[in-house]
C-alpha cells in the first residue's frame, strides 16, 4: 500500500517541513520530483487518510492551558449516560473506554487550574461517579507522536 | 512569551497542500508572508509550536494497535525507567503522574505496535530491561471521543 517513495515523503515532511514560502519546491528534488508532482503525491496521501493533519501543533502548556488525565470507575450500566455527559464538554478532547477497574479515561483542559478543578467537580456531580482519579502530570519525559517509517 | 490570539487562531487550522501554504494564512492575518514565516520560526524555536508539518495517521501507516501502560516505579528508579522507555521508538509518550492509594502507578507510556501481540511483546521487553514488574496494560476497547482541542476556546 505504501511505496518506498511514499514513506520517504511522509518521513521528510513529518520531520522537516520547511517553513518557507514554497516548502514543496524546497524539498522536491530530494525525491526526484517536480514541485507539482510532490504536491500531487501529498494530496493523494491525504485523500487516502495516511495524513491526519497538515499544519502546526501548539504546545498547549506554553499557551497557558492546563490539562489533566482523568480516570473513572464507571459501572457497565451507566456507561452510555456517563459517556454522553463527558463527551458533551468541548474541554474534553480524548475519551477512551479501557480494560481494568478504571474503565473511562479522558483528557480535560481549561484556561487555568481553578477552572480545571471546577470543571472536574461539575463532571463528577453530573455523572454521579464517586471513584475518580485526577492524574495530574508531574513530569513530561517524552511527547512525540512522530512515527518512524521503516522503508520495507 | 505567548503569541497573540489572532496568530494562534490562524495557525490552528489545517494548511492547504498548495504551492504557497503560508500565503493564505498571512493574508488572513493582514501580515506579509515574510513576517509570518519569521514568527512561525521564532515560536517553533521557543517550543510554543511543538511541531509543524504532516501529522500521520498511525493506524494507516501500519501501527494498528496501541496500549497505554501504567507502571509502578519506585522513586529512586524513575529516571532509569524513564530513560529506558524514552529511548524506545515504539513509545510515543512518557509521563509521570500523580498517584493514589487505589492506583499506585506513576509512570505512563503510550506504546504503538502493528497489532496487540506486537504491543504485548514490546511491553514485556520494556519490563525486562527496566526491571519494573508491576504494571497495567490499558488497551483501548473503544474510542469514545478524539478530536483536536479547541485552543481558541481554552485560551480565551
Amino acid at each position: 500500500m505504501l511505496t518506498k517513495l511514499d514513506r520517504l515523503i511522509l518521513k521528510e515532511l513529518q520531520n522537516n517541513f520547511p517553513v518557507s514560502s514554497r516548502p514543496f519546491a524546497e524539498v522536491c528534488s530530494k525525491f526526484d520530483l517536480s514541485e507539482e508532482e510532490l504536491i500531487r503525491k501529498v494530496r493523494s496521501l491525504k485523500r487516502r487518510k495516511l495524513i491526519r493533519y497538515a499544519g502546526a501543533i501548539f504546545e498547549t502548556k506554553k499557551l497557558g492551558i492546563k490539562s489533566t488525565l482523568i480516570a473513572m470507575r464507571v459501572p457497565e450500566k451507566s456507561l452510555p449516560k456517563v459517556t454522553k455527559i463527558i463527551n458533551s464538554y468541548s474541554q474534553v478532547s480524548h475519551n477512551y473506554l479501557r480494560n481494568g477497574e478504571y474503565n473511562i479515561w479522558f483528557t480535560l483542559s481549561a484556561g487555568s487550574k481553578p477552572l480545571l478543578a471546577a470543571l472536574l467537580k461539575e463532571i463528577k456531580q453530573k455523572t454521579a461517579i464517586e471513584d475518580v482519579l485526577d492524574l495530574e502530570t508531574v513530569r513530561v519525559f517524552k511527547i512525540n507522536a512522530r512515527f518512524n517509517l521503516k522503508s520495507k | 512569551m505567548k503569541p497573540d490570539k489572532k496568530f494562534i487562531l490562524a495557525l490552528n487550522r489545517p494548511l492547504g497542500i498548495i504551492k504557497m501554504p503560508f500565503a493564505p494564512v498571512a493574508k488572513k492575518l493582514g501580515w506579509d508572508e515574510e513576517k509570518l514565516l519569521k514568527a512561525i520560526k521564532a515560536y517553533k524555536n521557543l517550543g510554543v509550536i511543538r511541531r509543524l508539518g504532516l501529522i500521520l495517521a498511525h493506524r494507516e501507516i501500519g501501527l494498528r494497535s496501541n496500549v497505554l501502560v501504567a507502571w509502578n516505579v519506585a522513586k529512586k528508579d524513575i529516571m532509569f525507567a524513564a530513560y529506558i522507555f524514552c529511548k524506545t521508538e515504539e513509545v510515543s509518550h512518557c509521563y509521570q503522574r500523580k498517584t493514589y492509594v487505589s492506583w499506585p502507578y506513576n509512570i505512563y507510556t503510550m506504546i504503538h505496535g502493528r497489532n496487540r501481540r506486537d504491543c504485548l511483546r514490546i511491553v514485556k521487553a520494556l519490563s525486562g530491561t527496566s526491571k519494573i514488574k508491576d504494571y497495567r496494560e490499558l488497551f483501548t476497547l473503544k474510542e469514545l471521543k478524539k478530536r483536536k482541542a479547541d485552543i481558541w476556546l481554552l485560551t480565551r
